[in-house]
């Protein structure tokens, strides 16, 4: 899949000529993408791809609503993290929320997305177990500059990151068993833009 | 968001990636994690909430390949716990270096990353940086987790890293230094002269011979110092010798010295040697060629010190022969 970024990347250019980028400092419009923004790796029907395109991207809402609530209220179980993220980004958001409230850490505020690409998707379902699996790659433009964290003597922390943006693939490990529902979050990576010109 | 990323490792050959991801610097509250070298380590995640940087790296050069096919034998003396922390090579000093328990919830501890290892379960999907532009199913992605710094990213490795029982002990590296120590026997100091030297030289019974190392050097009687770096640790020894035996050849017992005193001609010949010296009772007219052999074992002390941890190696005699003759002076009364 790196070796196809280079081409999404180029696609994604072309697209961000088109699409309409929303803009609007809420919530991403769910297909900001025009289907020519996708670089197809398999000869799957159309209708499948747009599903995981809706389910991805509402998968990256959702991520963000669970991991705010984590975030804010130390009685939400970590464990609910399972719910929106699996693989690699379920470990690191777990231990990342383990050393968050060992030091006390508390969030006001909510993180918004304010823009998303939906770039490579693919279908490839050969091997699970090994990552070979239907995985959508999404380049998101988060908002943080409402939140807050908080150490418990009420002390700010840091300042947060207006704009940012972060490659995210979400992926379907149970596409057999559950097509529609079982996207989650496998990986993310910063990206170098700090403008968010998706 | 809270997003913690995984290190970007680029093109840099793996294995050093992995040493290198044992990154980190500045996370604040987040476990103190203490900076790193500024000129070989950069950001590339930060928490969108605070701006803290979560995780850096850096990329130090190659170790060199273990190699602790064949070390020197010989006694030896503390092994060296085989799992600990050494995070100096990554500028990283607090905690200082120390052993560690080899297993942990978070799976096997690596000498060679610096981390507990386990594998990532289900594997990211094909595109996760993780996989260093290889395929799912071409080598695997580990947890790398680093209780010490509070840090946890994802490694790619063609095979399961080495664990306990694959991987060197601090005393195994100390085992590489010494190989490059090249020692060798001492030169035998001895009156009255060896035979080797003199083939007409003979000492009298009664009369003290001295013993000493001759023209002492760092190769012959130390100290030397060496270090080697190999699975991610790097050890110092010093060698010196501990003491020299000699075996005076006609049956009496080893006699333990140390680098002794030069006889010089000065010197009453009558006098024994301060501190290494054996006055022979017998004559060696019954031994083979009518000399004794005289043995100067020397042995050698290596102290180490690496990963925190520290021992002393006591190396195999390195022996030097060579023969006296001892007659006995007779009186001749002529009437």
């Amino acid at each position: 899949m790196r070796t196809t970024l280079g081409g999404a990347v180029l696609l994604l250019a072309v697209a961000a000529t088109t699409a309409a980028c929303g803009g609007s400092g809420t919530d991403a419009s769910p297909s900001p993408t025009p289907k020519t923004s996708t670089a197809p790796t398999s000869s799957a029907p159309a209708v499948p791809r747009d599903q995981a395109q809706a389910s991805a991207e509402a998968m990256i809402k959702k991520y963000f609503q669970v991991t705010d609530q984590i975030g804010q209220d130390k009685s939400v179980p970590i464990t609910r993290l399972k719910s929106v993220a699996i693989s690699s980004e379920l470990n690191l958001e777990q231990h990342f929320f383990k050393k968050w409230r060992t030091s006390g850490w508390t969030q006001t505020g909510d993180t918004k997305v304010t823009k998303m690409q939906v770039g490579q998707i693919s279908l490839d379902n050969s091997n699970p177990s090994q990552g070979k699996v239907p995985a959508v790659t999404i380049d998101v433009c988060v908002d943080a500059s409402g939140t807050k964290v908080t150490d418990r003597s009420g002390k700010q922390i840091g300042k947060p990151i207006p704009l940012s943006t972060t490659r995210y693939i979400v992926a379907n490990y149970r596409y057999k068993q559950d097509p529609a529902g079982g996207w989650r979050v496998a990986s993310s990576e910063d990206k170098a833009d700090t403008k968010c010109t998706l | 968001m809270h997003a913690l990323s995984r290190v970007r490792l680029g093109a840099i050959a793996v294995r050093l990636a992995l040493v290198a991801a044992v990154l980190v610097a500045g996370i604040g509250g987040l476990g103190g994690i203490p900076s790193a070298n500024a000129d070989t380590v950069k950001c590339v995640k930060r928490d969108k909430h605070t701006g803290i940087c979560l995780v850096t790296v850096t990329v130090p050069g190659p170790s060199p390949s273990p190699n602790p096919s064949n070390p020197p034998t010989g006694n030896t003396g503390d092994s060296g716990q085989a799992c600990y922390w050494d995070g100096t090579s990554q500028g990283i000093k607090n905690p200082p270096p120390g052993p560690v328990p080899c297993q942990s919830a978070d799976g096997y501890w690596s000498n060679t990353y610096h981390c507990y290892i386990s594998p990532v379960t289900p594997p990211p999907p094909a595109g996760d940086p993780s996989w260093q532009g290889h395929q799912p199913g071409d080598g695997a992605i580990y947890n790398c987790n680093q209780p010490q710094t509070g840090m946890l990213i994802m490694i790619w490795s063609a095979n399961p890293p080495a664990g306990p029982g694959q991987q060197l002990t601090p005393q195994q590296v100390a085992q590489i230094a010494i190989k490059q120590m090249n020692m060798k026997s001492i030169n035998v100091g001895l009156a009255p002269t060896p035979t080797e030297s003199n083939p007409k030289a003979m000492g009298v019974i009664g009369v003290p011979v001295w013993m000493w190392v001759a023209n002492p050097d760092t190769s012959t009687y130390g100290p030397i110092t060496a270090s080697a770096s190999a699975g991610g640790i790097t050890v110092t020894a010093t060698a010196t010798v501990e003491r020299v035996e000699w075996d005076m050849g006609d049956g009496s017992a080893g006699i333990n010295c140390g680098q002794g005193t030069p006889y010089n001609s000065s010197v009453d010949g009558t006098k024994p040697s301060p501190d290494c010296g054996y006055t022979y009772q017998k004559t060696s007219w019954d031994k083979p060629n009518h000399e004794y052999t005289v043995t100067a074992n020397s042995y050698w002390k290596v102290d180490w010190a690496g990963a925190g941890q520290q021992g002393t190696i006591r190396l195999p005699a390195l022996t030097s022969t060579v023969h006296i003759r001892e007659g006995e002076l007779q009186v001749l009364n002529q009437h």
